[in-house]
């Protein structure tokens, strides 16, 4: 199993353009994260590159063959999203079950008796239906369907929301513990970056339709900085950087810096801390790029 | 059984036993209470058979139409979001439609022929051939309803109104169309061919709206 690429992607509805020329290679083996804002084209790029929504320019291949209406690569690929409660005339009133017949029944590589492992750990009600489940039951379930597909390219989007605390730290450590056997790749769209980050090996950043960021996570971090100190020192330290969301407090100033590469220490007296994903992310999308 | 296609199809030929039973279940709740009210009347079994027969026709009709409308928006969305493709999902709900409407015809035609009620035999065919194109056209109502919302439900009602009150006022004022003055065999071959014609129009139509479609 190699890539799973998208090349010049563009979708639009209607007037509003929701990606712009969006290249991306997810290679295999790897927890990527996919973070951004809510209406940056997350989940738009997720089902475009999983056939689920048909882009209007661009192409998406695994392996160099094209993924829409193909058998062999739609056979590799799970992209388990959120299952809706409520249907066009009524409830949703299909049963817990009923969910994981089909997923049986449509994903290659099913695997029943993780399924129903998964089920009895996560607490969940087989005969209950979709229309009655609570926001963490339904996260629950996507899960479930996510991690018993078995497919070689796994996309969660939005895994956690509803979950509690407990849950979550559940999910993740399912997560680690399957990519550690069986190395599959996982895509992991969330909104609660900080206690996800420590999962991503890579972190792709979308933002108005394009893709701001793909990078190892650790690697980025290396050169992310908290610089803070007096207003005049910091802005001669970090002079000719890339700075994100000057905040002034009196006379001290604070700002995130992005540097190209990690750098052995900024000149002048000045506070340096190193920068949590979380953090790095607003301040990134707060106010935008601005050089100091 | 393991290419994509062949479950996918199994899958929608199960959801069609599936609403077989369903509306049979209905079905038997009606003969119980047919039974029951048709207790005085001369010929029970004759009674209860016809109304069996009649109602399997309607049932086929409007049942058939109604989950088709469902499906792009619930089972067909399900089954893509699960990594189906377009093509296996118009043809499983062909199938699915042809396993109820078979199944529903054969009961009826089973019907006539052990109760001798073979004078529905023609009622039942002109009932399967409305159960076919409604189904049809119910599918891409369904796409249109995923696309545009509920209104395009709102419209048709109104559409379908207007039509009512049409075809009412021509049998009420007596106006004789120029299909009626035809012989009966002559009339049944134009509707038999229209009715297929009808209906590969809007599977046509409905494929055209499968290729496009997207997970909700």
């Amino acid at each position: 199993m190699g890539t799973l690429s998208g090349k010049n992607i563009v979708k639009k509805y209607g007037k509003d353009t929701v990606l712009k020329n969006v290249d991306i290679d997810i290679e295999t083996g790897k927890i990527y994260g996919l973070i951004g804002r809510n209406g940056a084209g997350k989940t738009t790029l997720l089902s475009i590159l999983t056939a689920q929504n048909p882009a209007t320019e661009g192409t998406v291949t695994l392996d160099g063959k094209p993924v829409w209406e193909n058998e062999e690569a739609l056979s590799h690929i799970c992209y388990s999203r959120e299952i809706p409660q409520v249907t066009m005339f009524g409830p949703n009133t299909l049963k817990v079950k009923d969910y994981l017949k089909t997923a049986k029944v449509f994903y290659k590589y099913w695997d029943e008796e993780y399924a129903k492992e998964l089920v009895k750990l996560f607490n969940l009600d087989a005969k209950k239906k979709v229309s009655k489940l609570s926001k963490g039951m339904l996260s629950s379930l996507t899960i479930i369907i996510a991690l018993a597909s078995k497919a070689d390219i796994t996309i969660l989007d939005e895994p956690v929301a509803g979950l509690d605390v407990v849950a979550r730290e559940q999910f993740y450590k399912l997560v680690i513990d399957e990519y550690a056997q069986t190395g599959r790749t996982f895509i992991i769209s969330t909104h609660i970056i900080e206690e996800a980050a420590s999962l991503f090996e890579e972190v792709i950043m979308l933002d108005e339709g394009q893709i701001v960021l793909k990078e190892n996570t650790e690697e980025l971090l290396s050169r992310a900085y908290r610089v803070s100190g007096e207003t005049e020192a910091v802005d001669t330290a970090v002079e000719g950087y890339k700075v994100y969301h000057p905040e002034s407090i009196g006379r001290n100033k604070v700002v995130t810096v992005l540097a190209d590469e990690p750098i052995e220490g900024f000149d002048g007296d000045v506070q340096v801390e190193p920068v949590a994903l979380q953090n790095l992310f607003y301040a990134m999308c707060v106010d935008g790029r601005k050089e100091a | 059984m393991n290419s994509l296609s062949a479950r996918t199809r199994k899958y929608y030929f199960l959801a069609g036993l599936k609403l077989f039973g369903y509306v049979a279940a209905v079905q038997l709740l009606l003969v119980v209470e047919w039974i029951f009210f048709g207790a005085e009347e001369a010929d029970i079994v004759g009674y209860v058979s016809q109304n069996i027969i009649t109602f399997n026709a309607m049932f086929m009709v409007l049942f058939n139409m109604m989950f088709a409308i469902y499906g792009p928006n619930w089972y067909d969305s399900m089954v893509l979001s699960m990594g189906a493709r377009r093509r296996d999902v118009f043809w499983g709900q062909l199938i699915k439609q042809c396993t109820y409407v078979g199944l529903s015809t054969i009961l009826s035609i089973v019907l006539c022929v052990v109760f001798k009620h073979e004078n529905f035999m023609g009622y039942t065919i002109v009932a399967v051939a409305a159960a076919m194109i409604l189904g049809a056209l119910g599918l891409a109502i369904g796409y249109k309803v995923k696309k545009y919302g509920k209104i395009v439900i709102f419209i048709l009602l109104i559409i379908v109104g207007v039509q009512a009150g049409i075809w009412g006022f021509v049998l009420a004022a007596g106006i004789k169309l120029p299909i009626s003055s035809l012989n009966s065999y002559i009339m049944l071959s134009i509707i038999g061919v229209g009715a297929v014609v009808v209906f590969t129009l809007l599977e046509l139509w409905a494929y055209k709206l499968n290729q496009k479609c997207m997970v909700n």
